[in-house]
This record gives C-alpha cells, structure tokens and sequence, in this order.
C-alpha cells in the first residue's frame, strides 16, 4: 500500500516533469539576420556559419540543446532497422574507378563514368563558371559514404507505426493512420513510388519542422548580372506527430481535432517593395481541406486572405511557384492534381552534402568546396494526370536512407524542362537531423533563362501558438 | 514667335526632366537594398524610394488641361527603422513631393493662360511639415498587448479603390487620382492605438484581436480633395461650366477655385476627438471583423453662401466664377463589419483550379451630414456596402506560364429616407442609391517582369468611369519603370467624374527603391 502511494506520488511528480517541458522561448536565443550576415557573407566567404558564435550548441540554452542530441550509435541501429539497410553497404557498385578525392571538371574527360555518377542536371554544373546559369561546378571533392540516420523518436515511431498504416485502393495513405514516422520506411509493391513520394511528403526535417530560418536570396538574369536581393525569415511550428522533442505527438486538442499539421509564419526583410510583407499558413491534413493562407501587405496597411489554391503562379523574383516551397509542397491526392508516380530506376549518384564551409564566387557564380558522396537513389517520376496543371511531369532524386530528396526537375505542359529545384542539406550527427541550414538550394528556370541561389541559416525553435499567429507577428514588428 | 517660344520651353523642359533621370540614373547604379546598419548594437535600417514621373495630357486643347508635358512629379520617401529590442521599435519616414511642371513650364503661355501657374504655392512642392513628414511612431508590446504611439496609418476594410470603414486617416488627391502610387496617398494622423490578443479562445476560432484607435486631435486634418479652379488645383482642377446664357464670351463661365470658411476642430479639442474600435478573428477558416467609430468626418460639408468673385480667363477670355462657401466636418458614426473567405465550391478545373476569395465589407452609419438642393444642412442614415471576389483563372492561350488576376468589385451607398424631392441631395452629388462597379485585371510574363494591368471603375448612378491601362516593368528589384493610360469620360454634365473627362493622359515613371 506504501509502495504503491509512493508510486503514485512519484509518478504525479514524474508526469509533468516529462510532459510538461516547456523549451526555451526562441527570441532570447536566436540571433539578427545581421549577426548571420556578418558570420558569413553571400559572396566569397569559406567560412561555416555554424563555425562560431552562430554554432547551434553556442545558441541554444544547454538543457534544451541536450534535449536534442541522442546516441548516435542508438540513432544508426534503430534506422538501419527501420529502412533494413545502411548506404555504405549498397554504393560503390557503379564505376567504382572513381575513388574518394578531390576532382576538377577536367577529370570529367579523364573519368567518362562520371556521366553516369552524376544525375544529368547536376553534370551538366561540373564545369567553369558562366551564362547562363549560376551554380556551376569547376573542382569538387568526393567524401567516403557515410551512413545517415534521423532522430530516435522518429525512428522509434516509424517502426512501430509503419504497421498501423491504412491505404485505399490507389495506394493513397487514410491520413487517420498515420500517427508519426516515415510512413512508408520499407517501400514495396505495386505502389512502391507512391509510399516513397509519401516518405517525401512527411518528411522530417529541420528539427521537425519547428525552427527559425532566414534565408537569403539572389536571382539572376541569363547574362548573370543579379536581378533580385531577397531574404525572408520563416517562424516553423509542428503541430501534430511531433518527434523532436517531448511532448512527442500533438501540441494541444485543439490540433488533432481540427486536423492541423504545420503552420508559420514569414516575412519580407528585404527587397524594399516587399519589406514587412508577412505571411501565415495552417495546413491540414486532409488533402481535400483548403490550408488558411493569410497575408499582410503593409502598402495596403491590411491582412489579406489568400486562397490555398493559389499554388501555380510564379513567385516574384524566384524561380519556383508556391507548390515548389522546399522543392515540394504539394499534398498527394487522389483527386486534386493527381500524379501517376513510378519508380524509373533505383540507383546510385553522387549527391551534395554540405557542411557549411561551400561557398560561392561574385564572378561567374561558382560552387567552391563543395562535396560529394555516393548515395543510394530512386529516380521517381510523377506524371500529372490533371492537364490544368502547371507541370506535366516531375521527376525527383530522392535518397534511399533517408527519403530527403536533391533534385526536382520539372517540365511544363509541352515537356519542355521548365524548372529545377536542387537541394542543399546539412546534416547534425548527435540529433540525426538534416536541415538547409548552412547550404545553398539552386533554383533554375530554364525558359526564361533564370536562377537563384538561396542561403540559410537554420536554428531549432519551439514556438507557441501565438509567435506563429500573424495579428501577433505583426503586433512584435 | 510666341508658338516658337513655346517649343523652345517645351524642349528645354523635357531637357531639365531627362538630366534630373540621368542623374539619378548615374547616382544610384547597380543592384541595392535596405541600408542596414547598427545603433547602441541594436539594428537600424534605412530604406527609401525615389521616384520620377513624368505625365503627357492627350486630351486636347482644353481650359482645364495642358496639352503634351503637364507634369513632372518627383517623389522620394525616407524611412528608418530601429529595434532596439525584440518587442520595442522605432519608425521614422519622410518625403518629398514636388511637381517640376511648375518651375519647368514656369514661362509656357498656355500653362500661365489657363492660370495653372497660380496654383504653385499649393501644389510645386508639399512643404508643409505634417506633409514632410511622414510616419513617426513607437511601437511597444507587452505579452498580449500591443501599443503604437504617434503618426501612424491605420487601415480598415477589404475593399480596393473604395474607402469605406477606413476613415481613420484622411485621403491625399492633390495630385489626382493616378499621378502617385495609392499607398503614398494615405495621410498619416497622430494616433493612439492598442491591441489585444486574448490567449484562450475556443477552437473553430483563432487571431481573435481588439483593436482601440483614438485620435486625441493635435492637428485636424481632413481628406486632401480634388478641388475647383485651375489656380487651386492644377491641372487636375475638375471642368465644371456655369451657364449664362449670353454669346461668346457670357455663353459660359468657369468654376474657379471656391474661397471657403470650413471650421475645423482647434487643436486637442474633444470635439475633434475620434474612437474607433474593432474586433477581427478567423472562425472556422474566414476573415471577420466588427468595426465602429465615432469622429469627425473626414469630408466637410459645404454650401453656397453669397455672389461669387469674377475674373477673367486669359485662355478664352471667359469669366471665372469664384463661390463662397462655408462648411463644417460633421461627426460620422457607424457600426460595421467584413467577412472573407476562401470559396472552394467555386473552384473550376478548366479555369486553372484556384478557388476565389470573397471579400464582403458593409457599414450603417447613423446621422450622416449632406446637403440639399436648397443648401441646408441635413442628417439622413445611410448604408454602404461593397462585395468584391480575388479569382486568378488560366488562359494558356494568352498567357501559358501565369494566371490572370480578376478582381470585380461592386460597390452601394443607400441614403436611408431619401427625400421624396428627386436630386434633393443633389449638392453632395448623391442619389438613393448610388452604385459603382470596379474591375481589375492583371497577369505577368518573363519571369514576372513584365506586369500589365487594366483597372476601369464605373459609376453607374452618374454614368461615368475611368479606364487605366499599365504596363511595369520590374527590371531588378531596385528599379522600376511603369508606362500608362488614364481615359476618363462621363455622361451627366457635372456628374460623377464627368468634370474630369479632359484628364486623359499617359505617364512614364522610374522608381528606384533601396
């Protein structure tokens, strides 16, 4: 009887103290779009932004920042387990004359096998810097293959929820199933590419999406003059099967009642025109329910409803539309936009991995330290089925291990290539976490001839409901 | 000789207009953006817009108008911002905005003919200090509270083009109605203005925010209008012909500029004192807010007191009948509301798939000010609503990559208890009901730099409207360049914007923003 009140007592104490953690309000943390200026600069700087004060362990409060690190040996077991193999074990089986080191596009000639290493977008990069496009390649390194995990919880619930998962005829996921983790960790059968896209579309990134990110961006004409100085921060918030840290699971009933998956909010710092421009979007789960888009336009002075269906049309400045936001956006559904998805090969590519210390050149727009690593691919194309929309085919890079996705390449309705999207990724070793932060995603439009470099600095956050609320935003601004 | 003379200005005129855009061209080359720099460690950002205008009257050889160059518009708007921490800031904006019209066609015969060099003093340069001055405000926040202290705007309603609930900062049209772009229009007031943000709500309901504006009156201003008389206004003076009844030159006389006593509340008077509170939240997925305010209209009421002053025209040697006015700013009160939403029924696959928002703003005001066919001042309700939809549909044949913006608007004003006389009310230039209708469409090609648009409003209780034709070009996110048309006509002498027929004009501007 003593026993089990003490239990009871001590439980009483433990609940809260495991349910209750309430992370570090991020606005006494998180630096100015100044600070990460100066730590690295856009043009000609090797320098990590993650190298020194700006380093996420030196801005985070140290027991929030534990709270995100797990063992890494823990991490690689469970997600080996989870996906049923590690990369080093499946790579090196395509023109293994081509050996970890340090190359330039001249060894392009020398090595011929590199055409079938580099998907052909990326090829077409390896050479000097020049019109039309920024992004090119002229000296890269490859870098031995390493095993790449996510975080414990998400591997936890991936494995144990894979099971629960419920599909229609199609293949299309009943989004009440899914209750956390990679849906799909072992795709197979005749819907293989479908659970992969879908894999794409959970996606756990950047600490589960709930972080701070600025971003910079420049566009440029074909002659490579620049046309655009953007740069945006966005406050992200998860709001259900969270996994990075506890509570796991929902933020509050609220968001489990009404279906809300993921909301932020977003604004302008620079150009001039668009500075104080904020948006805020709340996504549902249900691919049928329109998201609440809302923006404020400050030459208006007024907040604006937008409709979520909006997605087609060209962002100014930027080489992408609304559905290509973090190169893909787009729910999968079976009735609105639906795509006939299909595996074209699974393979091996050398893909980028960033570490920070890449940069690029104000002459001729080149990737300098860039790095490479032999990682295993699906090449997955998806064939859209509706005529109306934008895109006729998309065809993604997507990793085998860890379902982040390099490339996108997307063609318009007369299956010309009209615009790419390729993806930078740092990844965090002791949190088994990939987030943009600290690389570069290049976008391209290849009918206008156009392209934008964007630059990140990424940092854990766990925002309330009320950061992430516009008329809140706004009232802080 | 004199016609030669003419040219000559002309030439020099258009001269002085392109080395002022060499110069701003040479000055500011090359890409730029927001100057950021730091003060006490904390950042300071300075942004600004310069902007070079250039108009050219196509609608002939009109009293009310000038033929070819009639305005060269230069504006530069100066803003700072600092932050010295997360939840205080600082704003600071300041601007210039002068028409070199009046110094470049200082000595052209027809621009002095038709009087429109008198109108210098009012319209060469804005000096006025609360005109030089833009915004100035602290903004301070507290939890779930929001304050903002000094000269600020503050923007109500889902309407474009119309203002009905946002009467909270006076309208700027000495400059017309197109010249300058419609967010550098807005008169920024001195206000108090606190926010709340309730932390609990239900869940169907989220952003639910109290809004209290208070105006304590240190200036009044109320909206800048398009007044009559070429000395007054410029070349944007509206056409408005008196009948004599005699032969050339008694046939007609014009309206000159209007010499009026309107009584403004004095400073920090509680009688010029305005509240405005409301209430916005999003329940299950639309926009919608409940407004109310109580202050001074910003339009005076206005009547004839007396025989008018006569001069003569240089231009036709006709009279210019200038009135006597008097006129007060009558309290305005209303009780409102909006509603948006996006309508997903609406959406059609063959027209692109995007579904279309609605916006419905509507308001009753109670004891509104007009006044009568026989100058008396009377109060009558009124009810105003406008309905408006933002739909973007795909026409691939025209335009494969981008959607074409439509956004229809239709507008009502309902004076409540209309009087049994027709056009009793025809002083203010209102009838029962009064109905205006606003079309925008738009759409972009390469890579959205290229921007045409096409705007026509219709006032169909005066069967008269306007048509705007634009074209930008966004050639870097510095440097802006915009080409366009206005036509104006109507149907009813004196009507609607029938007085503004002879306004047909195109305009080039080059802004550069950093």
């Amino acid at each position: 009887m003593v026993c089990f009140a003490a239990a009871f007592i001590i439980g009483l104490c433990l609940q809260p103290a495991s349910w209750a953690y309430d992370p570090p309000d991020p606005k006494t943390y998180i630096p100015t779009f100044m600070d990460i200026e100066r730590a690295k600069k856009f043009y000609e700087d090797p320098r990590s932004v993650y190298a020194g004060p700006l380093s996420i362990k030196n801005r985070l409060p140290k027991e929030f920042y534990e709270k995100l690190l797990f063992p890494i040996e823990e991490m690689k077991k469970e997600w080996a387990e989870a996906v049923g193999f590690k990369a080093p074990d499946v790579v090196g089986k395509k023109a293994p004359e081509i050996k970890p080191g340090k190359y330039t596009y001249k060894d392009l000639e020398k090595y011929p096998a590199f055409k079938e290493l580099f998907w052909p977008i990326m090829y077409s990069r390896i050479k000097p810097g020049g019109p039309p496009f920024a992004g090119s390649i002229p000296d890269f390194e490859i870098i031995p293959t390493q095993q790449f995990y996510h975080s414990l919880p998400v591997s936890q619930y991936t494995k144990e929820n894979a099971s629960k998962i419920r599909t229609d005829g199609k293949g299309y996921l009943n989004p009440e199933s899914w209750e956390g983790g990679f849906p799909f960790p072992k795709p197979a059968g005749k819907f293989k590419a479908l659970q992969v896209m879908y894999n794409v579309e959970k996606r756990y990134s950047s600490w589960d999406s709930s972080f701070l990110i600025f971003q910079s961006v420049h566009g440029y004409r074909k002659d490579l003059s620049r046309d655009f100085d953007g740069a945006i921060q966005v406050r992200s918030l998860k709001l259900t099967r969270r996994l990075a840290v506890e509570p796991y699971g929902r933020l509050d009933e609220r968001a489990m009642k009404r279906g809300e998956v993921r909301t932020f909010v977003m604004d302008y710092l620079k150009p001039r025109d668009s500075i104080g421009t904020a948006m805020s979007a709340l996504y549902y789960t249900d691919p049928g329910k329109s998201d609440l888009l809302m923006v404020y336009v400050p030459s208006l002075r007024r907040i604006r409803m937008l409709t979520s269906s909006d997605s087609q049309d060209p962002i100014q400045g930027q080489d992408l539309i609304y559905d290509d936001n973090d190169g893909f956006l787009q729910k999968l559904s079976s009735t609105r936009f639906p795509y006939e998805w299909k595996i074209v090969e699974e393979t091996e590519y050398l893909a980028p991995v960033f570490d920070g210390t890449e940069y690029v050149t104000k002459k001729g727009l080149e990737y300098h330290n860039l790095k490479f690593m032999r990682r295993p691919i699906y090449v997955i194309e998806g064939r859209q089925l509706d005529k109306n929309y934008v895109y006729s085919k998309r065809i993604f890079y997507v990793d085998r291990e860890t379902f982040m996705f390099y490339a996108v390449m997307n063609y318009d309705q007369k299956q010309r290539l009209y615009r790419t999207f390729e993806a930078g990724f740092k990844f965090e070793p002791e949190m088994g976490v990939f987030h943009s932060g600290g690389s570069s995603n290049l976008l391209k439009d290849h009918i206008d001839i156009h392209s934008c470099i964007l630059l990140s600095y990424d940092i854990p956050a766990f925002w309330k409901r009320k950061d992430i609320s516009l008329e809140q935003y706004l009232g802080a601004k | 000789m004199r016609r030669r003379l003419c040219i000559q200005e002309k030439v020099l005129g258009v001269s002085r207009f392109i080395a002022a855009l060499f110069t701003i061209v040479l000055c500011f080359s090359g890409p730029a953006s927001a100057i950021d720099a730091e003060l006490w460690g904390k950042p300071l950002s300075f942004m600004g817009i310069i902007k070079q205008g250039v108009s050219y009257g196509i609608a002939g050889d009109q009293y009310d108008t000038q033929k070819g160059i009639q305005s060269l518009l230069t504006q530069i708007v100066l803003e700072t911002k600092y932050d010295p921490n997360p939840d205080t800031s600082f704003f600071l904006s300041g601007k210039f905005n002068a028409d070199q019209a009046y110094p470049v066609l200082s000595g052209n015969n027809e621009w002095r003919e038709k009087g429109f060099d008198k109108s210098r003093n009012h319209l060469y340069i804005l000096d006025d200090w609360q005109d030089v001055l833009g915004e100035a405000h602290g903004t301070w926040k507290k939890d779930d509270f929001y304050f903002r202290v000094g000269k600020q705007l503050v923007r109500w309603g889902e309407t474009d083009g119309f203002r009905l609930m946002d009467q909270i900062n006076p309208l700027d049209s000495r400059r017309g109605i197109t010249d300058v772009e419609y967010e550098n229009t807005i008169i920024p007031t001195w206000l108090v203005r606190a926010e709340y943000r309730p932390p609990t709500r239900p869940d169907w309901m989220q952003d639910l925010n109290y809004q209290f504006i208070f105006n304590p009156n240190p200036k009044f201003r109320g909206n800048e209008g398009i007044l009559t008389g070429n000395e007054r206004m410029g070349i944007w003076a509206p056409m408005v012909d008196i009948p004599l009844g005699g032969a050339y030159p008694l046939d007609y006389a014009h309206l000159g500029e209007s010499i009026s006593n309107i009584e403004k509340p004095s400073d920090f008077s509680t009688d010029g004192f305005a509240y405005a509170g409301r209430i916005t939240a999003n329940i299950w997925d639309a926009r919608i807010s409940l407004n109310g305010y109580y202050g001074r209209s910003l339009d005076y009421v206005s009547r004839a007191t007396g025989a008018a002053v006569a001069s003569t025209s240089r231009y036709d040697n006709r009279l210019i009948l200038s009135p006597f006015y008097e006129g007060y700013y009558p309290y305005f009160k209303f009780v409102g509301a909006t509603f948006t939403k996006d309508i997903t029924s609406l959406r059609a696959d063959f027209l692109g798939s995007v579904s279309p928002v609605l916006r419905l703003e509507t308001f009753y005001a109670f004891n509104s000010t007009f006044v009568n066919s026989s100058s008396e001042y009377v109060k009558h309700d009124e009810f105003r609503g406008a309905t408006g939809m933002d739909w973007k549909v795909k026409v691939p044949l025209l335009n494969e990559k981008s959607y074409f913006s439509i956004s229809p608007q239709i507008y009502l004003q309902k004076i409540m208890n209309y009087p049994s006389e027709r056009y009793a009310l025809s002083g203010s230039g209102l009838y029962e009901n009064n109905w205006t209708t606003t079309l925008m469409l738009s759409t972009s090609y390469f890579h959205t730099k290229l921007q045409p648009s096409f705007f026509w409003s219709r006032d169909w209780t005066n069967q008269s409207g306007f048509c705007r034709y634009q074209l930008i070009w966004e050639h870097s996110n510095t440097w802006k360049y915009t080409l366009g048309a206005l036509v104006v006509a109507g149907d009813k002498v004196g009507q609607g914007y029938e007085p503004l027929e002879h306004k047909d004009h195109v305009y080039f501007n080059v802004a550069y923003k950093f």
